[in-house]
């Protein structure tokens, strides 16, 4: 087992106890599931942080018990997904409605909007933070954590092909505005 | 245009079938636009990667402490929400959950005492840690690695477990072996001065020899044992398990000590690592062309941005920085 084996692979080292195969667990998951709760939490906070590793306290200490039946990275996600609405319970809050971020429109690709966009130089971080935040998020799941569209389905309860959707919107708007910015003609 | 952009998408991130790479090889050679299109999405897939795992990395050491806090103190009860108590039954609660703590802590050092206490340091890209062991030991750990060592040495032998690469200068002990530990192999040794890189993302693990004898046993059952003389390098090979010795070049393998980068006719794709590790940015190729750039350079202690003006000088390169990201591409 190393840094690259598969999560089923790390998984079974970690049932047997191992701690390094947690930590690479840990790591390859964690900036995911930071952005992924900071998405669910109701304001910019360090809760994220405290969330995720109670979550992968409890994920360590439930190891052999628990019986995964999706994938190793949807279940992170459910675990993760609890802890926050636990936190939402105990303020007292309504837990928001995850579909209720999810208003990808397509008013965003707008020839005019483009327009703007040429006249400042355009880094790929920032057309990033432009993506509607249900978008970035899935765009990033894919791109930074090698989640596969069927994993993100799982994790968010929506189907492959609003997943695809997501993604091609992702895809096209970044491709779009880059190649329309003036970077390339060397900003 | 949906499916192929995914297609694409999902070719680069390596999750495609057999059948969807066939289907996109003719697709893509099929014309000129579409050769471009895959082009323009893979400078798009390959600018938008947003990862950076220290944070990460920090995280994880708070969750080990609390994972090993809790291991000590024995399953006990873990807070779970509040529930509606007085406030001086609560203070019971809590004075009688002390108590047992206290007790059981006792205890626990009556029935466990000799556990041994393991030490954990670590680097992050950039940084250098030179490290004393209790046994006079002096090791000097190299950017991103990490080493567990014992505060104490038992009466037999020494033990470390390195990931990442270190130096070492073993202090003589003749009847207490020193052993470092790594993924693939360990490194035995009496008392000489040795450089071991394991980083888990390079393809192979290398011990080299500037002072003594080591012996270097390779992991797994069968255990294979190669002696070493001083000025000898031993790599093993990772994927295919082969087994190298060979001389080295001291100054290159140590450089990282003396903050020097050497780069001896090598490509810049391999030279990534290296910058990596000592200036923690990461470098992003254009293209195939641009990470096949081969180099002849030296640099001691220059700034990164030093070392990138003369990479793009000799290499007709042209570079630009984003937080921690360098992009590189040939200039036409």
């Amino acid at each position: 087992m190393d840094i690259n084996s598969t999560d089923n692979i790390i998984w079974s080292h970690i049932i047997k106890g191992e701690e390094k195969a947690f930590e690479i667990l840990f790591i390859r998951y964690y900036p995911g599931l930071i952005r992924y709760a900071k998405n669910l939490l109701p304001y910019p906070s360090d809760e994220a942080e405290d969330i995720i590793t109670d979550a992968f306290f409890k994920i360590w200490q439930q190891r052999e018990t628990v019986n995964i039946h999706t994938s190793v990275v949807s279940y992170l996600y459910v675990v993760v997904r609890s802890r926050i609405y636990d936190f939402y319970r105990a303020k007292r809050m309504h837990v928001p409605i995850e579909d209720a971020l999810d208003f990808a429109g397509p008013e965003y690709l707008v020839p005019d909007h483009l327009l703007v966009y040429k006249e400042l130089c355009m880094e790929m971080e920032y057309l990033i933070s432009l993506l509607p935040k249900r978008t970035r998020l899935i765009y990033q799941m894919n791109r930074n954590d090698n989640i596969t569209y069927k994993d993100i389905a799982v994790i968010l309860d929506i189907s492959v092909n609003s997943v695809k959707t997501h993604m091609y919107r992702a895809i096209s708007f970044l491709k779009e505005s880059y190649y329309a910015s003036p970077k390339n003609s060397g900003c | 245009m949906e499916e192929i952009y995914l297609l694409i998408t999902r070719h680069l991130a390596g999750q495609t079938s057999e059948e969807e790479e066939k289907h996109l090889r003719e697709w893509t050679s099929s014309s000129s636009v579409n050769a471009r299109t895959f082009e323009e999405v893979k400078q798009v897939w390959l600018a938008s990667y947003q990862r950076d795992d220290t944070a990460a990395i920090h995280a994880f050491q708070r969750l080990d402490k609390k994972m090993h806090a809790h291991k000590k103190q024995k399953p006990g009860i873990t807070p779970s929400g509040k529930l509606p108590i007085s406030k001086p039954r609560r203070f019971a609660i809590i004075a009688s959950l002390a108590l047992t703590f206290i007790i059981s802590a006792l205890l626990y050092k009556v029935y466990y005492p000799s556990e041994p206490v393991v030490i954990k340091e670590f680097t992050v890209s950039g940084q250098k840690k030179e490290i004393w062991l209790a046994d006079g030991t002096k090791v000097f750990l190299a950017p991103q690695s990490e080493l567990f060592y014992p505060k104490d040495f038992t009466a037999e032998k020494r033990v470390v477990e390195l990931q990442g690469e270190a130096y070492f200068e073993v202090s003589k002990d003749p009847h207490r072996p020193f052993i470092v530990r790594t993924a693939t192999l360990d490194v035995q040794v009496l008392g000489t001065h040795f450089n071991v890189n394991s980083y888990k993302k390079n393809t192979s693990t290398s011990v080299s020899l500037m002072e003594g004898k080591v012996k270097v046993l390779m992991a797994g059952d069968d255990g294979d044992e190669y002696l070493l003389e001083p000025g000898q390098e031993l790599s093993l090979n990772k994927l295919n398990h082969q087994v190298y010795q060979h001389e080295f070049d001291q100054e290159s393998t140590t450089g990282w000590m003396t903050n020097t980068l050497l780069i001896k006719n090598e490509k810049l794709g391999q030279v990534a690592e290296k910058i990596n590790q000592l200036y923690g940015v990461k470098l992003i190729f254009a293209d195939q062309a641009t990470a096949d750039t081969r180099l002849y350079a030296r640099f001691k202690n220059e700034s990164l941005i030093n070392v990138l003006e003369t990479i793009s000088a000799t290499g007709n390169i042209a570079y630009r920085i984003e937080r921690n990201k360098v992009y590189l591409t040939l200039k036409n």
